[in-house]
């Protein structure tokens, strides 16, 4: 690590110095005489105004991923409530907003003001995830999170002998909600002082999967979980004539309210490990001060700007015993809490400047570093609550810093092009990793090409070079790696990069033209094992049309297509299986939007495909190398037709149909008592189909 | 044979392209001092009272209470932003066309300089620190490509219209939403400045907080640790394994367990065995590749916190 610290002391002559410069008197530019002013046709907002849609919508059929964030997850009728409202006042503004009341995915927000003083915000948001709802299990949970077996049980060595499983198995969806609660507020004392407090916190519960292991076997866990995270902004900014100055303080602290999660072992066991435990997420917090400026310089039109960040973050958590097989004299830990410490560091410069109207350079420059600080300890492990392993390992606090410096220059050599060039170079230093110091050095230029206000296009290219000092063979040996591996992190990279873009407008039609190509393609050229290619290709689209004041069209498309080599050696030793993964995706879509048909109809039509193909070959494995392709389609259809009553009331008709069936090995006749060690919760690929049909009416009240 | 400066390589182009040929950059002339017109917004709106335009009086900018804002209490109203509007006001042409005033919109012949630079006249702190320099300013985005302001809601600073505001320009991000393991914009209940800080910042990838491990940690705080037994790859950065923009894979990561696992540990056994389409539930089902492949054992990818949990099973 390197030995930078930055105290109090130290800072204090760059803080002197950016004071002064912010104090720096700057000329006062001529405005008119405005004391006449009164601006009598102005409709300043006064009074009470708002905008209500109240409806009903009805869905279809149970849907895990339609209903995922959106609270329309079951089939059935639901009842919302969306909308917004302004009171104001000479002195006060009052604003608050509501949507999706009626769903799970409900959203308060109140926003307040007295402008130029105070303002104040208390917001509430809900989001309900929905992974599966084609799962089911043998576990029920208990007090002290404790998932229990049926009281009937017959215990075997796989899952084939679990006679009681077929009868003890019930339907358990994997969900969870996060719910946020934000209150805020910022108050400005003088002109030039503003002092900020923001307050949130963020309950999420609900269940998920987790591997809990037992030797040669395992069972996928309905785990449940209660996470809480508070977390608070504050601090005071400065504006000056020429830039300002802010100290921020960040605070995060994480609470999880289960220590550990326990689970009865449905195999058959040692004596002694019926039941295993895993540690839940440990409590921590993280805290940090944050100094940032900016000064606008009165030469060369430069601007800079910096920030400075000291941070800490701990974990005292409590730990669990080595085991919970009582028979196992495991000895004691060497500390019942790790106290581990995290001091991180974050500085950043960055200076713009134009000394010629067509000209642009800039520096920028960035340190980040982790210091883990936490104590190396020797630990005993018990393998699985079943065996001493008869091994002391140490425990490993990683970290590292990274320097990153970047120069780059713009130049016009005429009105309608742009030519610029940058050298980025980066440095990360690790502590306890294979590699201990990595380089990154990247070369880049672009051309830009705007010969009128209608036309933009503009390419990038460059190459990037990685390299290592030393890939440390005896440290991956330790660890057990075949010493051929290079993980791909830490692996010398040469890369080479290139981007395409173009907008187009036709004023006269009206149509607008817009398209992006980028294209990368990475070589481990050094790594005999591990991934050893990659290359990625992205393409997009969009053409829109106002075909009147009344009509526009709009149609858009995508395609990706992410491609990566690995080897591996089966025998621990040169390469013998290579495997090839390949992501493809494209998207296609398109809609209208007609407003008003007969001067009371409006419509709006938006339809969208995404497919998503992986495609898997391993070849040296001994059996089939070519795995079916992994496959997810979406279909989204929305259509919105509205009524105008009455300036004051409309209603609106809304129909939506999504269907997304996915093709998934992994989870395709996978039963709980497929894998013969592996009792599973039987989750199936997603093939949902859903019409979500709506009818609202929104009401305006107030002068709108 | 001597070369063709850059100039005379331009010039080919266009001729050979067929367009009119690019004029050398000059610097503006110094402006004649322009006149603001007499009576304020109460001249502007006698010709401009449209809901578009009077939209602008719902809004902060339309606060008389606030001595910053635009129609406070001695400021300049509508000619704050639009700059002086004697002439445009008194009907004065200027090359045989009616004089403007500063529009902001695409193809406004204010520029996108003239444009921000009204902006952040006022807007210089709000905006951040490092807007100057950082990838929308090297881009010339003006601050109108983004924000509306003669409306009440601007999309921009809603969550669930945000994204198809920034995916104007962002395209792939608006592909990557739609794919099967994303975060939910695409049902509009996060925003893109849930993580980035569109106005600037001297971060990577304008991210809201210090690092890319930071700003995740922000609702997963679960994953920060410092554990006992860490991964190194999770402690260095969250993207090693996740593209958190979207992924065809569960998780969002960049690749499919095994492989992405097999990519770092090649340990003698089960680590380093190709897992190939043989085990398959048709086939002979693998532990190592089905349900949550190596995570049905190593389920703590992220950390352990458990004394016996250096091999992320505990």
């Amino acid at each position: 690590m390197r030995d930078m610290r930055w105290t109090l002391p130290g800072l204090l002559p760059i803080l002197t110095i950016a004071a002064s410069a912010l104090f720096a008197p700057v000329g006062q530019s001529a405005t008119p005489d405005t004391s006449e002013w009164k601006c009598e046709r102005c409709p300043f907002a006064s009074g009470y105004q708002a905008d209500v849609t109240a409806g009903s919508s009805y869905v279809s059929d149970d849907a895990a991923t339609i209903g995922d964030a959106t609270g329309y997850d079951e089939q059935g009728a639901y009842v919302n409530v969306d909308g917004a409202g302004l009171y104001a006042t000479a002195n006060h503004r009052l604003s608050w907003r509501v949507e999706d009341l009626g769903l799970d995915s409900r959203v308060v927000e109140i926003d307040g003001a007295r402008p130029g003083t105070f303002a104040y915000r208390l917001a509430y948001s809900q989001l309900p995830r929905h992974r599966f709802d084609t799962t089911s299990t043998i576990f029920t949970r208990s007090s002290g999170n404790l998932l229990a077996l049926p009281s009937t049980w017959t215990f075997a060595g796989t899952t084939s002998g679990l006679t009681d499983l077929a009868a003890s198995l019930v339907s358990r969806d994997i969900e969870s909600e996060r719910r946020t609660l934000e209150i805020g507020g910022q108050y400005l004392p003088t002109a030039r002082f503003r002092l900020f407090a923001d307050y949130q916190r963020q309950e999420r519960d609900g269940t998920d999967i987790l591997g809990g292991s037992y030797f040669t076997n395992s069972s996928l866990l309905p785990r449940h979980f209660d996470y809480q995270t508070d977390q608070v902004d504050a601090g005071i900014r400065y504006d000056a004539e020429r830039g300002f100055l802010k100290l921020a303080y960040y605070g995060s602290f994480f609470d999880d309210k289960f220590d550990a999660v326990r689970w009865d072992n449905p195999f058959v066991t040692v004596p002694g490990a019926e039941q295993g435990a895993l540690a839940a997420a440990p409590d921590n917090d993280f805290q940090q001060l944050v100094l940032t400026g900016n000064y606008r310089a009165p030469w060369m039109d430069t601007n800079i700007s910096f920030s400075a960040a000291m941070g800490r973050g701990t974990q005292n958590d409590t730990l669990l015993p080595y085991t919970t097989n009582a028979n196992l004299a495991a000895g004691a830990l060497p500390r019942s809490t790790l106290d581990a410490e995290i001091d991180t560091t974050n500085l950043a410069l960055t200076v713009v400047s134009k000394p010629f109207p067509n000209a642009r350079f800039k520096f920028a420059i960035r340190y980040d570093e982790r210091d883990n600080k936490t104590s190396q300890l020797p630990w005993s492990r018990v393998i699985a609550d079943s065996f001493l392993s008869g091994e002391t390992d140490l425990n490993v606090p990683y970290g590292f810093d990274r320097l990153r410096m970047n120069v780059s220059g713009d130049y016009r050599p005429f009105e309608t092009v742009r030519v610029a060039a940058g050298y980025d170079y980066t440095e990360l230093d690790r502590d306890f990793q294979e590699v201990a110091e990595q380089t990154e050095d990247t070369g880049w230029g672009r051309v830009q090409w705007r010969p009128n206000q209608y036309l933009d296009i503009s390419a990038r290219g460059g190459i990037s070079r990685r390299e290592v000092n030393r890939y440390d063979e005896m440290l991956a040996a330790s660890l057990g790696q075949n010493p051929l591996l290079r993980k791909f992190n830490l692996a010398y990279r040469y890369r080479q990069f290139g981007e395409l873009s173009a907008s187009a407008s036709f004023p006269e039609l009206p149509i607008t033209i817009g398209a992006q190509a980028t294209y990368a393609d990475d070589s481990y050229s050094n790594s005999l094992l591990g991934l050893t290619a990659g290359d990625e290709l992205r393409l997009a689209v969009d053409v829109s049309w106002s075909v009147s004041d009344q009509a526009s069209v709009y149609l858009s498309g995508g395609f990706d297509d992410i491609d990566s080599q690995q080897a591996g050696s089966g025998a621990f030793s040169t390469p013998d299986w290579q495997a090839s993964h390949s992501d493809q995706f494209y998207s296609a879509g398109g809609g209208l939007r007609i407003a008003g048909i007969g001067d009371k109809v409006d419509l709006q039509l938006d339809y969208t495909r995404a497919q998503g193909t992986t495609q898997i070959d391993v070849t040296g494995g001994g059996g089939p190398s070519r795995f079916p392709d992994l496959e997810s389609t979406l279909d989204s259809l929305r259509v919105k037709i509205l009524y105008r009553w009455s300036e004051k009331l409309e209603a609106s008709l809304q129909l939506r149909y999504e269907n997304f069936p996915t093709e998934d090995w992994a989870l395709q006749g996978v039963a709980p008592d497929t894998l013969p060690t592996i009792l599973t919760l039987g989750a199936q690929p997603y093939d949902d189909e859903v019409w979500i049909a709506g009818i609202g009416f929104r009401y305006l009240i107030g002068v709108q | 044979m001597t070369r063709p400066s850059l100039s005379q390589f331009v010039a080919l182009v266009c001729i050979g392209l067929g367009v009119p040929m690019p004029t050398f950059s000059q610097s503006a002339a110094p402006a004649e001092a322009a006149a603001y017109s007499t009576n304020g917004a109460d001249t502007c709106l006698a010709c401009h009272s449209s809901p578009e335009v009077l939209g602008i009086f719902r809004t902060k900018h339309a606060a008389p209470v606030d001595p910053r804002s635009p129609f406070g209490h001695g400021q300049l109203q509508c000619e704050s932003c639009h700059g002086p509007g004697g002439a445009h006001a008194g009907m004065q042409q200027v090359d045989g066309k009616l004089a403007q005033v500063i529009r902001f919109e695409k193809g406004s012949a204010a520029g996108v300089a003239t444009q921000n630079g009204t902006c952040l006249g006022c807007h210089e702190a709000d905006t951040g620190f490092a807007t100057h320099g950082g990838a929308h300013d090297d881009n010339d985005v003006s601050c109108a490509s983004c924000h509306e302001l003669h409306t009440a809601t601007d999309a921009v600073l809603g969550t669930s219209t945000q994204a198809g505001k920034c995916n104007e320009c962002h395209a792939f991000r608006k592909s990557d939403a739609l794919k099967a393991y994303s975060h939910p914009l695409r049902e509009g209940k996060m925003a893109c400045t849930g993580c980035h800080s569109p106005h600037g910042a001297t971060t990577e990838n304008l991210l809201v907080r210090q690092t890319t491990n930071d700003t995740c940690y922000q609702c997963h705080a679960e994953k920060r640790g410092p554990f006992l037994w860490e991964h190194a790859p999770v402690a260095e950065d969250c993207t090693n394994c996740h593209d958190p923009h979207g992924s065809n894979q569960p998780a969002m990561l960049v690749r499919r367990a095994p492989l992405l696992c097999q990519s770092c540990h090649s340990q003698s056994g089960h680590p380093s065995f190709a897992q190939d389409a043989g085990g398959l539930a048709t086939g002979a089902p693998s532990q190592y590749l089905l349900g949550q492949s190596c995570m049905n054992c190593h389920s703590q990818v992220h950390g352990s916190n458990h004394p016996s949990g250096s091999k992320l099973m505990r």
